[in-house]
């Protein structure tokens, strides 16, 4: 049997160093280094970690995700480092015919009429959380609000509002970034399989209104779910309601503080702030868990595919591949910053309100805020997603008659 | 076969294949005119024709489809 390597030199797949792992440009600008993947091929080898093609451009990258029985989540291994890491956080981790039953089971739980009734209270807190910076009178955007508002909202949806919402965050966010060995990623996942756990046995007993009362409902074919399951669930709600979207909601911020006109152009058309939403996800998108593993022998781009081989989706470049620079009224606009295929992000239509929210509150309270033009941004990277370490900035803020 | 004339009568649809489908929710964001959510938020085509005219606007709604599941569908003019 040939190694991946091997077959990508019969097949003509050129051969790029792209490391996750080792490449320190993504701690100073990451965006860089998925363009010049990006610019590779559609399909390229990386010797790096263990070995892995990378699917670079959309149109690979959409043949992969809308082809599960090909693609695998199991097993359910990060391919892009040197250690085999395995992660254990359901559905994410489960291929159908497995996986369309939970799927099926939670979907309700995050539709968009599910959610929407959510969005007075994601406004409450995204007042509050602002009423704080004014009181403070200086603000690091990623400490003081887009770090916050999405962690507290969704750690409160998930009955999690008394805990210790600083260690939460800090779990959520080491469950994301850097690389943790085996062992690290076990420690971590059983910490807040703990945290979830006990908080879904408490709604057992005290029902509530909200997502961890929902999961001890939750049935799949008809059959109460497998505690281990259901935790495991909870935990990939933990981890991604969290760390993703205030994540990519820190983006946001970090360019409308950068770029005068597009700030203007959301507060004299507020309408269009959705529009500009999924243009800023396509630009900046935060990554995201992204590896597969062949499940059969089969083809892609011309390159043999052996079953067990690994890949990797390079989402960021493939979606910067359309256009490098941010037009926020793009027309027609698409992007796979929410994945695409089956494992299409859960959380996406609350993640899309809390940003919508989240830019709602913050350009009504700060119009003028901006980030200063000495300011040298500083990244964290790691296994699933690329964020701003910090983000200081000018508040300048509207005098309140 | 459409004869000239016909092509520039006829009704435009929309058609979303259910296979691929994910539920990102663009269409009846950006269309709600052509597109409803179902109770848990995957795509359903409202039944409207348009004029051959409006066949640009339409296929930016086909783009915006981040699994390239929204065809357009000719039909005869009335239809």
């Amino acid at each position: 049997m040939s190694s991946m390597a091997e077959r990508a030199e019969r097949a003509g797949i050129p051969v790029h160093t792209f490391d996750l792992e080792n490449d320190q440009r993504f701690g100073v600008d990451p965006f860089a280094v998925w363009d010049e993947a990006a610019s590779v091929a559609p399909l390229f080898y990386s010797p790096a970690g263990r070995g892995f093609l990378v699917a670079a451009d959309y149109d690979t990258v959409k043949t992969v995700l809308q082809n599960p029985r090909m693609w695998s989540n199991l097993p359910s291994t990060i391919t892009y480092t040197k250690e085999d890491v395995e992660m254990d956080v359901p559905p994410i981790t489960m291929d159908p015919p497995q996986h369309t039953a939970y799927r099926k089971a939670l979907i309700p739980l995050f539709s968009p009429r599910a959610v929407a009734p959510l969005e007075p209270r994601i406004r409450e807190i995204a007042h509050q959380l602002c009423d704080e910076i004014e009181e403070a009178g200086e603000c690091d955007v990623m400490r003081d609000f887009a770090g916050r508002l999405p962690a507290q909202f969704f750690l409160e949806w998930l009955g999690l509002a008394e805990g210790d919402v600083r260690r939460m965050y800090q779990l959520a966010q080491a469950a994301t970034f850097d690389f943790p060995t085996q062992e690290q990623r076990t420690a971590i996942e059983a910490e807040i399989n703990g945290i979830v756990g006990a908080s879904i046995t408490a709604r057992r007993a005290e029902p509530a209104d909200d997502l961890a009362t929902a999961f001890t409902h939750l049935r799949v074919d008809g059959e109460p779910v497998e505690e281990g399951l259901l935790v495991g669930m909870a935990t990939l709600a933990f981890i991604a309601g969290q760390e993703t979207t205030s994540t990519q909601f820190g983006w946001m911020l970090w360019h409308l503080g950068r770029v005068e006109e597009d700030r203007r152009l959301l507060q004299e058309r507020p309408e269009v702030i959705p529009d500009a939403i999924e243009e800023l996800m396509r630009v900046y998108n935060t990554g995201g868990p992204a590896g597969r593993v062949a499940a059969a022998d089969g083809e892609l781009n011309g390159y043999p595919v052996r079953a067990g081989d690994r890949l990797f989706l390079a989402r960021c470049g493939a979606d910067r591949q359309t256009d490098r620079q941010v037009q926020l009224l793009r027309t027609p606009n698409r992007h796979s910053a929410f994945g695409l295929g089956i494992h299409r992000c859960l959380g996406s239509h609350v993640a899309r309100i809390e940003m919508r929210i989240g830019l709602e509150v913050w350009q009504e309270r700060f119009p003028d805020y901006r980030v200063p033009a000495d300011f040298v941004p500083q990244f964290r990277w790691g296994s699933f997603m690329q964020q701003l370490v910090s983000l200081p900035v000018e508040l300048s803020p509207a005098t309140v008659a | 076969m459409n004869s000239t004339e016909d092509f520039r009568t006829a009704a435009l649809r929309y058609a979303v294949d259910t296979a691929l489908c994910a539920g990102h929710g663009r269409c009846y964001s950006l269309d709600p005119d052509h597109f409803d959510s179902d109770d848990v938020g995957y795509a359903v085509v409202l039944d409207r024709a348009e004029s051959a005219s409006r066949r640009a606007a339409m296929e930016d709604v086909v783009a915006a489809c981040p699994e390239g599941a929204i065809s357009i569908v000719e039909g005869p003019a009335g239809s």
